[in-house]
């Protein structure tokens, strides 16, 4: 049986996939002007951490959900990529739903706000 | 050869068939179709056929409650009216924006779209457009690499046109003078709409120059085409019978002021991919300052969308751009020159400048970007949207009077949580629909300190409603073929007649009206 994803697999899934606002900061690879935006950098991963934290203090109730998302992430079989596929559709079926959060002006999906935010909240 | 008022021999009385006040879009347009045929027609104008400061003092009015741009700068009156600084954008209004809709108060036109689409085929050439584009949006990928990826119906692309754009003054004036059965007045100011004393019929229009000669126009018809203010203003200042203007029984003449709220930078789009932007959608150039065949993409939101989630209209411009474009003092940079290249001063231009000076690197950047064809990294929105018709937002008239002694408009020009709500939430459904799409991810304006978003929100000098057209008098000013409902041979041109404003910029639509009432009238003379 294969092992639970690590954070970092995951991180690294979310960028492969190009799922997130964190992944966007991952490609595009430079700052992006907001009004009281997030502070940005190249740095995808510390981008993810910022929009996560931010939807943390927006959503603190998400905190008690985080550990079973983790959980359920860990679980699904299959590599790397397929897990990344596997994300951008959640990602698609959140927009489809209207699964949405406001992140600071940002449109999101749900899924992709709760990943940055599993990047500054280990279960 | 046009005539000059001001040699008209002091209280002369002139007769004609049709007597159009105002040469603007609509009046000229109205006159056109008139033209060559063998009804008498008396074109005017207040002003010269140039700017003359003295006469242009005469659009001065005053302001209440949300800010708006002063009266004098948003219309022109010379011939050729505010064509004459016109942006040149056409596009017609939709089938839906006739409909009643529950969801939008005041809503139903007493005509439909399909009335009107032979008159926007013959509007088009007064506008110097070539034909109509298509609405696009429907199409796969494959076979529409010119618009952005929007498979499915939840978002479209609307192609609006680009006037050169057409100063109907300078382009028309000359056909109009050799058309023998259209006589052309010039420095000619409506005091005055007096009908006769049950008020059913108009007996006269007097007018007057500002030098102070006088005369008279008795026509068989009349028709009132001096702007979506001045319509409004002129009618209420004439209450020589009815001591609450003319027309004006129920209290709606001056109602309903509708304008298109503009709101730049509306939203920013970081794209997943620079390539899926399309020329379509950039805003075209104008090489010494004309357009030629010029088109541009918009995004707008389909019928069926704005039924199943009660939308007001809106279109988003698509403006590819970068960190230093998306300045104000580039944004102000780009102004200052566009306008220049019209040929005019910007409107608070000592605003720009600062702007320009207080952050010169991001304006030359900027503009060296824009120069040198630098690919842009975000695409960044601007709408442009319908408002619900409000009988609060008007125009009435004030105690401060002219040179010529009429009463000076004051416009209160109002926006509701309505307007602001839908504007947001058809925001969320484009920003939702390249999410789900994987076009990437968009940011919509928020508030900032002491700056909440909505008070960003600008009209486009777009002045509509207030003399609303309804088959029901309580309901409007003038019926289904723009005559006021108690003066018989009186009609109302412009944009003062729509019944709500859609999201498209009006010229189009009030010239195709235009020519429409001109077949009505060619009817009503035999």
């Amino acid at each position: 049986m294969r092992r639970g994803w690590t954070r970092r697999e995951l991180l690294e899934a979310l960028a492969g996939a190009g799922v997130g606002l964190g992944a966007a900061a991952l490609w595009v690879g430079r700052p992006a002007v907001g009004t009281q935006g997030f502070p940005w950098s190249s740095r995808g991963a510390e981008s993810a951490r910022v929009i996560g934290a931010a939807y943390l203090s927006a959503h603190p109730e998400e905190s008690a959900v985080l550990p079973a998302f983790l959980r359920g992430l860990r679980a699904r079989p299959g590599d790397a990529r397929g897990l990344a596929g596997e994300l951008a559709a959640l990602v698609r079926a959140d927009f489809e739903r209207g699964n949405t959060v406001r992140l600071d002006g940002w449109v999101l999906s749900r899924t992709e706000a709760r990943l940055c935010a599993l990047t500054c909240d280990p279960p | 050869m046009p005539i000059d008022s001001r040699s008209l021999e002091p209280g002369a009385t002139l007769h004609t068939d049709v007597c159009i006040v105002g040469a603007g879009a609509a009046g000229i347009a109205l006159a056109l179709e008139l033209a060559g045929t063998g009804v008498g027609v008396a074109l005017l104008e207040s002003g010269g056929y140039e700017v003359e400061p003295a006469t242009q003092e005469l659009c001065r009015g005053s302001i209440a409650g949300r800010p708006y741009f002063p009266l004098e700068a948003a219309r022109l009156r010379y011939f050729g009216g505010t064509t004459n600084h016109w942006s040149g954008l056409c596009h017609p209004l939709d089938p839906i924006d006739f409909e009643a809709r529950d969801w939008v108060p005041h809503s139903g036109w007493p005509i439909d779209r399909a009335e009107l689409t032979p008159y926007y085929e013959r509007a088009r050439p007064l506008c110097e457009l070539g034909p109509d584009p298509p609405v696009l949006g429907r199409r796969r990928p494959a076979d529409a690499p010119d618009i952005v990826p929007f498979p499915g119906d939840r978002l479209r692309t609307s192609v609006m046109s680009f006037s050169p754009p057409t100063r109907f003054g300078t382009e028309y004036r000359g056909a109009l003078e050799r058309a023998g059965n259209v006589r052309i007045f010039l420095h000619a100011n409506a005091v005055e709409l007096e009908p006769e004393r049950e008020a059913r019929r108009l007996r006269r229009i007097r007018f007057a120059t500002l030098e102070g000669n006088r005369f008279e126009v008795r026509a068989r018809y009349y028709v009132l085409a001096v702007g979506g203010i001045e319509n409004a203003r002129v009618l209420l200042a004439s209450r020589s019978v009815r001591p609450r203007g003319l027309g004006n029984e129920n209290d709606l003449v001056g109602r309903f002021f509708m304008e298109h709220p503009h709101l730049a930078g509306a939203a920013q789009w970081l794209l997943t991919d620079s390539s899926l932007y399309r020329d379509l959608y950039r805003w075209p150039d104008a090489p010494e300052g004309r357009y030629v065949d010029a088109r541009m993409g918009v995004l707008t939101l389909p019928a069926e969308v704005a039924r199943a989630e009660r939308l007001l209209g809106f279109s988003a411009d698509l403006q590819l751009s970068s960190e230093a474009q998306d300045t104000e003092a580039f944004r102000s940079l780009r102004r200052i020159v566009r306008d220049a290249g019209r040929g005019r001063v910007s409107e608070d231009l000592g605003r720009h400048v600062g702007n320009v000076l207080g952050d010169l690197e991001s304006a030359l950047r900027g503009a060296y970007e824009r120069a040198t064809g630098s690919p842009g990294d975000r695409v960044v929105l601007t709408t442009r949207s319908e408002q619900v018709p409000d009988p609060e937002s008007r125009v009435t008239l004030t105690g401060e009077r002219d040179a010529l002694g009429i009463p000076r408009a004051e416009l209160r020009w109002r926006l509701g949580e309505g307007d602001f709500a839908s504007l947001r939430r058809g925001l969320e459904r484009i920003a939702t629909e390249v999410g789900r799409l994987g076009l990437g991810r968009m940011q919509l304006l928020e508030d900032e300190p002491e700056l909440p978003w909505t008070d960003r929100v600008v009209g486009g000098w777009h002045h509509m409603g207030t003399t609303r057209m309804s088959a029901d008098p309580a309901r409007g000013v003038v019926d289904a073929q723009c005559r006021l409902h108690s003066v018989e041979n009186l009609f109302v041109a412009g944009s003062s007649v729509f019944t709500t404003s859609g999201w498209a910029n009006p010229t189009l639509t009030l010239v195709a009206l235009a020519i429409r009432l001109a077949d009505h009238l060619r009817r009503l003379l035999g």
